[in-house]
């Protein structure tokens, strides 16, 4: 069963909307804070009832919205039963454990609001959505840090090809967080400033935070053709690898290309994890270079920032719009070139058309999990 | 043809004792693993009593890392040793389930920052947080490459954890799994549960008319999983056989759960389905059974439903009454509970049953264990957010 994609919604520090997101991507624009400029979440799900949701859950249930009006969910024909949602997360609840945990410490655990405690559940975003949907059929969150939406897209495809249910709303978000940016930087893990140099770049000094989300309608072919809805791009292939460095993410990649049935040179561009970080940098590179020479690579980290789990379904999200337009977004702002990247042919400078047929997005996390997929052009 | 699935190995950490022999030799007698808070001062609280893993060491580990990964190595270690396996085992996968993983780590932070300042807070502490690094740790101990999630479904994540691996080991992607669930006694916990007045002020009694709430616990198990193939070629002992699973999602309420028990109804029907089996098949249910007014009156009704007019003679019972609310450890203590129930023909009780409540009209097997051939049991664990899911486990004939 081939498994298509027939919405996506997309919420990142550049816009609002797959599209809207996309034309400042390819525009070769940069996000200037790490927020979703003019966020409203009640426009997307009403005012009613969001007053207990945090940060995470608004964009996550904002994305779902607009996948879902893409797709024409609601009125497809899908009992509650056969609709299932799949979350991909690991940070998204900080802000709201610390919240809820540092009230309880400063005034006493007598004081806090019962109404916070649901938020400091990591799956709590992804149950919201289910109760917006009335998604009765599964949900499930699945976390291997960066890693975390493409292997929630795994799972979820092999929940499609097992018929646990028949749809799902898959993908996942990141709420802004200066707890999250506090903590990594204040390890060295990541850059609290507008400058500095961003993916691929010599100079690099680490990632910086973003925020954004994005999900996916995934339905089987058959039932989207014949609900009369347009397949956006087709999931062709998944890959899960646990494993460090560089051979552990090329053993995810090679699965995606082998499920997909294809070979590494059919494959139009590769979307990257890279996101400024001196070392996750170089082991994809290495990676990429060996699976896939002269492959067009990108980077939306350098437009997104680091959305951290968020990232994989945001690059999901840029993969089908790429396919729809036939252009592969711009690594901005990459004057000069770390020289371990010599051999990538790095899409610099302004958007680049190309006929692109199947792009293969990865990702990783210093952890060692290591996932990849492959999104097709829809015949 | 699909790869048959089966329990070989297990290894539960629980307030009434670690081990496959401590831990059903406990629950079969009753034990009540209750008791004073030690872990932090209650005196603020209006609760103080949690189910905590006594006089447990935690290993000392490369990175030092947060106390969830020390339960699960534990976990791991015993059920590796329970099912004859010695290291190194290669391509062996991993799914740890939890709720909120090193969340004491968080804890930690927040109280430094309080007392001491932000700038007392260990730079790289946070590090020890994110949920994923869990699995990472256990992986990295015993060198376990193969396929490696955490699945942070709260209270019902053991069960997710164990279907997952089952999906895994099914679909041939490798042919053994360590699958369980963790969680440590969290502070977040306690008082959110606690504020929301869901604790029982003394003992946790399931199914009983005069329950009040649960008793936050804390623990961990993990179940070696493998091809039956593999099991019978190594000459493993075999406990039960994974034979189905089943998810549903409430979509009502992130803490209530739905009052006509529609979700819960749904993942056993699927579980049973899944599995190939009729109601009239299942001999024992080990139960969500927290202890809370709605759950279990909940869980009942949905119990009866299914199960129609043999209700009553199902065993349903509960050893949250023993172990108190594990979390994300819950049902995979709980699928210990069932592996071992096949096992050896013998149910554990649902203690501190005084009351019987005309809503939850069920043989709760009250705080006696009993002697019954088991060959199928159903597994029942939900959560936040309404996820409910039940895995069907029988016996290999």
């Amino acid at each position: 069963m081939r498994i298509v994609i027939t919405g996506v919604g997309l919420l990142s520090s550049l816009g609002i909307g797959a599209n809207s997101v996309f034309e400042r991507m390819t525009a070769g624009d940069t996000s200037k804070s790490g927020e979703i400029p003019s966020f409203d979440a009640t426009t997307f799900l009403g005012d009613r009832g969001l007053r207990h949701f945090d940060r995470t859950a608004l964009v996550l249930a904002s994305a779902a919205r607009l996948a879902a009006e893409q797709s024409d969910l609601e009125k497809a024909g899908y009992s509650p039963e056969e609709i299932g949602v799949v979350v991909g997360a690991t940070h998204g609840s900080i802000q709201a454990i610390t919240e809820f945990d540092q009230e309880a410490v400063r005034e006493g655990p007598n004081y806090v609001n019962p109404q916070d405690f649901a938020n400091t559940v990591i799956s709590q975003p992804a149950s919201r959505v289910s109760v917006i949907f009335n998604a009765t059929g599964l949900n499930t969150t699945i976390a291997t840090g960066g890693a975390s939406a493409l292997d929630a897209l795994a799972y979820g495809m092999t929940m499609l090809r097992l018929g646990r249910v028949s749809t799902l709303l898959c993908g996942s978000a990141l709420g802004t967080s200066s707890e999250i940016e506090g903590s990594y930087a204040k390890a060295g893990k990541m850059i609290i400033s507008s400058n500095g140099v961003g993916p691929f770049a010599a100079g690099r000094k680490g990632p910086k935070l973003g925020e954004g989300g994005a999900m996916l309608v995934l339905e089987g072919e058959e039932r989207a053709r014949s609900r009369g809805v347009r397949p956006l791009g087709i999931v062709s292939g998944v890959g899960s690898f646990f494993g460090n460095g560089a051979a552990g993410m090329m053993r995810a990649m090679k699965e995606a290309v082998q499920q997909a049935e294809l070979t590494p040179d059919q494959i139009s561009c590769v979307v990257s994890f890279a996101s400024g970080s001196l070392h996750g940098d170089c082991e994809e590179g290495q990676a990429i270079s060996e699976l896939f020479p002269g492959v067009p690579v990108t980077a939306p980290k350098s437009q997104t920032r680091d959305c951290l789990e968020a990232s994989g379904a945001i690059h999901m999200a840029v993969s089908v719009l790429s396919i729809q337009s036939g252009k592969i977004t711009p690594i901005p702002g990459l004057d000069t070139v770390d020289s371990a990247f010599s051999r990538l042919d790095l899409v610099r400078g302004r958007a680049r058309s190309a006929s692109v047929k199947h792009v293969l997005v990865n990702a990783r996390d210093d952890s060692g999990h290591n996932a990849a997929a492959i999104i097709s052009a829809a015949s | 043809m699909k790869n048959r699935v089966v329990v070989t190995g297990v290894g539960p950490v629980t307030p009434i004792g670690s081990g496959r022999e401590n831990f059903w030799n406990a629950a079969l007698a009753g034990t009540d693993g209750s008791g004073e808070v030690q872990k932090f001062d209650t005196s603020i609280y209006r609760f103080h009593r949690a189910c905590e893993v006594k006089n447990f060491v935690a290993p000392k580990l490369a990175g030092d890392p947060g106390p969830a990964t020390g339960l699960a190595v534990v976990a791991t270690e015993l059920a590796l040793q329970d099912a004859g396996l010695e290291l190194p085992l290669g391509e062996v996968g991993l799914v740890i389930g939890t709720t909120g993983g090193e969340i004491p780590v968080l804890e930690h932070i927040n109280r430094v920052r309080f007392q001491q300042g932000e700038d007392s807070v260990d730079r790289f502490e946070f590090l020890k947080y994110p949920v994923h690094v869990i699995s990472t740790n256990v992986a990295r101990h015993f060198g376990f490459s193969g396929p490696n999630v955490v699945v942070p479904t709260a209270c019902a994540a053991g069960n997710y954890a164990v279907a997952i691996a089952r999906d895994w080991i099914q679909s041939g992607r490798v042919d053994m799994v360590l699958a369980g669930g963790v969680d440590p006694l969290s502070t977040v916990t306690f008082t959110g549960f606690g504020r929301m007045f869901a604790i029982a002020p003394d003992r946790c009694r399931p199914f009983d008319k005069n329950r009040k709430g649960i008793t936050p616990g804390e623990g961990a198990a993990m179940l070696v999983l493998e091809t039956l193939e593999s099991a019978k070629k190594r000459g493993a002992k075999i406990y039960a056989e994974v034979a189905g699973a089943g998810f549903s999602c409430d979509a009502y309420h992130p803490t209530m759960p739905h009052p006509d028990g529609m979700g819960a109804r749904l993942a056993m029907e699927r579980a049973l389905h899944d599995a190939g089996l009729n109601r009239d098949a299942v001999d024992y249910i080990s139960a969500h059974g927290t202890g809370t007014p709605a759950n279990d009156k909940i869980e009942a009704t949905a119990i009866r439903e299914v199960m129609g007019d043999r209700a009553s003679k199902v065993a349903v019972s509960s050893i949250k009454s023993m172990i108190g609310h594990t979390m994300g450890a819950a049902s995979a203590i709980e699928a210990v509970a069932c592996a071992l129930a096949i096992d050896t023909g013998v149910i554990p009780p649902t203690i501190n049953y005084d009351t019987p409540d005309p809503e939850c009209d069920l043989d709760v097997v009250p705080n006696q264990a009993r002697s019954k051939p088991v060959t199928v049991a159903l597994n029942n664990a939900y959560a936040f957010g309404g996820n409910n899911s039940c895995v069907a486990f029988t016996k290999v004939a």
